[in-house]
């Protein structure tokens, strides 16, 4: 397939190489924009919503304290500027967002950005490892399942996916950690910042989004591998492997392109609960902390962060499509026309 | 955030036990030794704790977890026997006040310094009290220098601290760890700074490193310089750095203690208790000192305007299958309106006794009947009513569970939902039934600070000119004990029988220790205190 559009490529005039290059531009530009929006909405949103619920910061802080004055509380209030009518307070969150500083952690006392900071390689070394585990089991099943010569293994990983995204996450922790923790003493059982702690949580989190890659892989590349074009790449002498790996995983794994961008999201939401069972610092945690706070300068720094993130992946993923597959390249263009 | 552990309590029983004998092979052979054969001050200890540490400065917070830290990294001018209920010295070595109960000298120790140097003098406590008698954040300090007037360094190692009305609960708190005294460079920081880079202390350890929400690390100090009077020892803690792990979930709580991992646990669920104690660990009570859990009764609501169903409330109660259903019967029923680690208790087991024939009696002559439903009624009316939860105790949810069971069973129609939104707002508006609490405090104060309409919380909205309201003053404005106690005894007495605060279970911590730990001791307020921690 890539040798093919490649040729494509170059057969195109000069004049229309420009007007593809402009064309990209403008889409640059407009999925930019809406990477934005994605962010802003979800800033917006989730201001109104923590505002929505009864009490602030400085309640959770006091908590159920029979040992506060009316006017002690009042003054705390004023302290954190949670005394100020709503709309004062959105544009100072967002106006201090713009200029790079997303406030002060009321139960911490710390800067949002330090916490964030703080807790961010955790997260990303366990979502990566997660991400890196998913998509070894998902080639894995996903290949067994296709081109097994068993009957017995191809049904068996047919089935696996379906099953490894039915099962609640914190439930495989607890049952990871009893078995390889606290009974076989293999890992620690939380968070110390070693690898050896993040190998458990990280199998965890993959479990869900792996099953769901394996059954968009399974699916795609039964349907290529059963293509006729198969018959054809084996007829010029593709051997059995060569196939799968050189022509039928290639073409199948741009489906798997889109669940990976749309799962990263997930991925991180995941955190709150793993991070949670395996007592670890990491953005999962915080959020999960904050909230029952009502931490919201924190929940703020969180939300945005999480909707760059979702946002800068998909832009990323949306920019990539074009370079993969012509298909979406020449429908681009055709739109424009 | 909590996982419906229930669900899986019974298969991680089963792996547990199956897995128990290999764990217990494995920490009875080599596991264990490498600690053993380390010295005493080379020795690490881990700490698993319940909830979060969100912030470094005792004043600041009121979570357990929080103070289980700071307490060996701060202390306080008093420390109070939990047995006898007497007042110790600690960065006081003596102290004395006027009859009144408005001014109170402290004569501080000499030689003790805090962890960045500094000495421990007159000039600090006053700086410490000026702060904390206006401190928009201290969760308790305001309250507990109510009628402050100031504070006077009369010599180098003595201040006197005045108020402008009496406030006798003053000496008793100033073994809180909301009152420890902090460094003077503390003193000067920004609220924030101190939660998040920690406060300095004149105790044992200094606070290391600390990731939010995953552990903090505390450090022996060799320079450590106060020796109180109720340690066991003197100079440098025993062990040399304690970890603190901070672990929400209550499984993988006990799943540390039983693999080895660490070594003190604060929070064992009871459903856990057999497991943790089968692979050698012991289950130690510690009952929090103040009000125990409770029903609050708004008398101003229906049916509660009505004494008699107040009484017979309480006397459906069976605080015996409370503890042992709740607390797998490593509680005590409880039988006071003050927990007996608190001075001033009364033992009114007859008035808090199970009498389910007694309670029938009182509804039968107040005019209540029981309906084809077995329920009780009055002019066409069933007795029923709501009860709002307002205690973060993790075992507060089973407690209710119970407690509406057993009343439902005797024909009385009970809810309960955690209360919503603002607590100042739901207390002050009396916006509740009944609430159901427990108030931690090392002062039989708080009872004004629960019941009075006039200077306190008015829990059972009472009026201004109840009766309760000048012996609840006096208790406040005597030092003499004896005086004091038998005003304390009276009030207590009434509450309990006019059915104002109805006692349900005393709030037990449940620290797990794993065999070999020694020397683990609780301070007044059921925190933990390692300074004589010990590994065997």
């Amino acid at each position: 397939m890539t040798g093919y559009t490649a040729g494509a490529l170059s057969l195109k005039s000069p004049k229309a190489i420009a007007a593809a290059r402009g064309g990209m531009a403008q889409y640059v530009v407009q999925r930019l924009l809406q990477a934005l929006f994605v962010v802003w909405a979800a800033f917006t949103l989730s201001f109104l919503l923590l505002y929505a619920l009864p009490g602030n910061a400085a309640t959770q802080k006091l908590q159920t304290s029979s040992y506060i004055s009316q006017a002690q509380y009042e003054q705390l209030e004023h302290y954190y500027g949670l005394d100020q009518p709503l709309l004062t307070q959105y544009v100072k969150q967002l106006t201090g967002i713009l200029h790079g500083d997303l406030g002060i952690s009321v139960a911490t006392g710390m800067p949002v950005s330090q916490l964030i900071g703080n807790a961010l390689p955790q997260t990303l070394g366990l979502t990566l490892l997660a991400l890196l585990i998913a998509i070894t089991l998902a080639f894995v099943v996903s290949t067994l399942a296709t081109v097994s010569r068993f009957a017995t293994v191809r049904r068996i990983c047919w089935a696996l996916p379906a099953i490894g995204s039915s099962i609640p996450g914190f439930w495989i922790g607890l049952i990871l950690l009893w078995l390889f923790s606290f009974s076989l003493h293999i890992f620690p059982g939380v968070g110390d910042g070693s690898f050896a702690a993040m190998i458990l949580p990280a199998v965890t989190l993959s479990l869900r989004t792996g099953s769901l890659i394996a059954q968009v892989l399974t699916n795609s590349l039964d349907k290529e591998w059963h293509s006729p074009y198969m018959q054809t790449v084996r007829t010029v002498g593709y051997g059995r492997l060569a196939a799968l790996f050189q022509q039928a995983l290639p073409n199948a794994s741009i489906s798997v392109m889109t669940v990976i961008a749309t799962h990263i999201g997930e991925l991180l939401a995941g955190t709150v609960v793993v991070e949670t069972v395996f007592s670890r610092n990491g953005i999962g945690r915080i959020t999960q902390v904050a909230v029952t706070s009502q931490d919201m300068a924190v929940v703020q720094g969180v939300v945005i962060f999480t909707a760059a993130v979702y946002a800068g992946v998909n832009l990323v993923v949306d920019l990539l499509y074009p370079l993969v597959d012509p298909r979406i390249r020449n429908s681009s263009r055709r739109g424009r026309k | 955030m909590t996982f419906p552990t229930s669900l899986f309590a019974s298969r991680t029983k089963r792996l547990l036990t199956v897995l128990a004998a290999g764990t217990l092979a494995c920490s009875l052979a080599a596991c264990g030794s490498a600690t053993a054969a380390q010295s005493a001050t080379d020795q690490t200890l881990t700490v698993a704790l319940d909830g979060t540490v969100k912030c470094l400065d005792p004043w600041q917070f009121d979570e357990p977890a929080v103070h289980n830290v700071l307490r060996q990294v701060v202390e306080s001018l008093t420390a109070l026997d939990t047995k006898t209920g007497k007042l110790l010295p600690a960065l006081a070595e003596s102290w004395e006040s006027n009859a009144d109960a408005t001014a109170f000298t402290f004569h501080l120790k000499k030689g003790v310094h805090f962890s960045d140097g500094e000495e421990l003098t007159a000039e600090v406590v006053k700086k410490n009290f000026d702060q904390a008698a206006t401190y928009p954040q201290g969760v308790r300090s305001s309250s507990y220098f109510a009628n402050y007037k100031s504070t006077t360094v009369v010599d180098p190692q003595t201040v006197t601290v005045a108020f402008s009305k009496p406030n006798g609960s003053f000496l008793n708190h100033t073994a809180s760890d909301f009152l420890s005294i902090l460094s003077p460079n503390t003193i000067a920081q920004s609220a924030e700074a101190r939660c998040a880079a920690g406060v300095v202390g004149t105790g044992p350890y200094t606070l290391g490193k600390y990731t939010p929400n995953q552990d903090v690390t505390i450090n022996a100090r060799k320079d450590y310089d106060t020796n109180p009077s109720y340690a066991g020892h003197t100079g440098e803690a025993y062990i040399k750095t304690i970890v603190f792990k901070l672990v929400p979930e209550s499984s993988s709580r006990l799943g540390l203690l039983t693999s080895g991992q660490a070594q003190v646990v604060q929070s064992i669920d009871p459903q856990d208790f057999q497991s943790a104690e089968g692979s050698g660990a012991t289950i130690v009570p510690v009952t929090t000192p103040g009000v125990p859990l409770r029903l609050q009764v708004n008398v101003k609501e229906a049916p509660f305007t009505d004494q008699s169903v107040r009484q017979a409330v309480s006397y459906y109660l069976n605080r015996d299958e409370i503890n042992t259903v709740a607390f797998g019967g490593k509680s005590e029923p409880a039988i006071s309106l003050l927990t007996k680690n608190v001075s001033g208790w009364i033992d009114l087991s007859d008035e808090l006794k199970y009498d389910p024939s007694k309670a029938d009696k009182l509804l039968e002559d107040a005019g209540w009947s029981k309906n084809s439903d077995g329920i009780w009624e009055k002019a066409g009316k069933p007795l029923s009513f709501h009860i709002t939860k307002a205690s973060p105790y993790t075992l507060s949810q089973k407690l209710l569970e119970l407690v509406v069971q057993q009343l439902n069973q005797n024909g009385l129609q009970v809810d309960f939902a955690d209360y919503t939104g603002d607590y100042s707002e739901v207390t002050g508006k009396h916006k509740y039934s009944i609430l159901f609490a427990n108030t931690t405090d090392i002062d039989a104060d708080v009872l004004r600070g629960q019941v009075s309409p006039v200077d306190g919380g008015n829990r059972s909205n009472l009026d201004a000119d109840d009766d309760l309201v000048a012996p609840l003053s006096e208790q406040n404005a005597t030092t003499d004990d004896t005086a004091r106690n038998k005003i304390l005894q009276d009030v207590q007495k009434e509450i309990v029988e006019r059915g104002l605060q109805i006692p349900v279970a005393y709030l037990v911590q449940f620290y797990g220790l794993s065999k070999g730990v020694q020397g683990v001791t609780y301070d007044a307020e059921s925190r933990l205190n390692l300074y004589d921690a010990k590994l065997a």
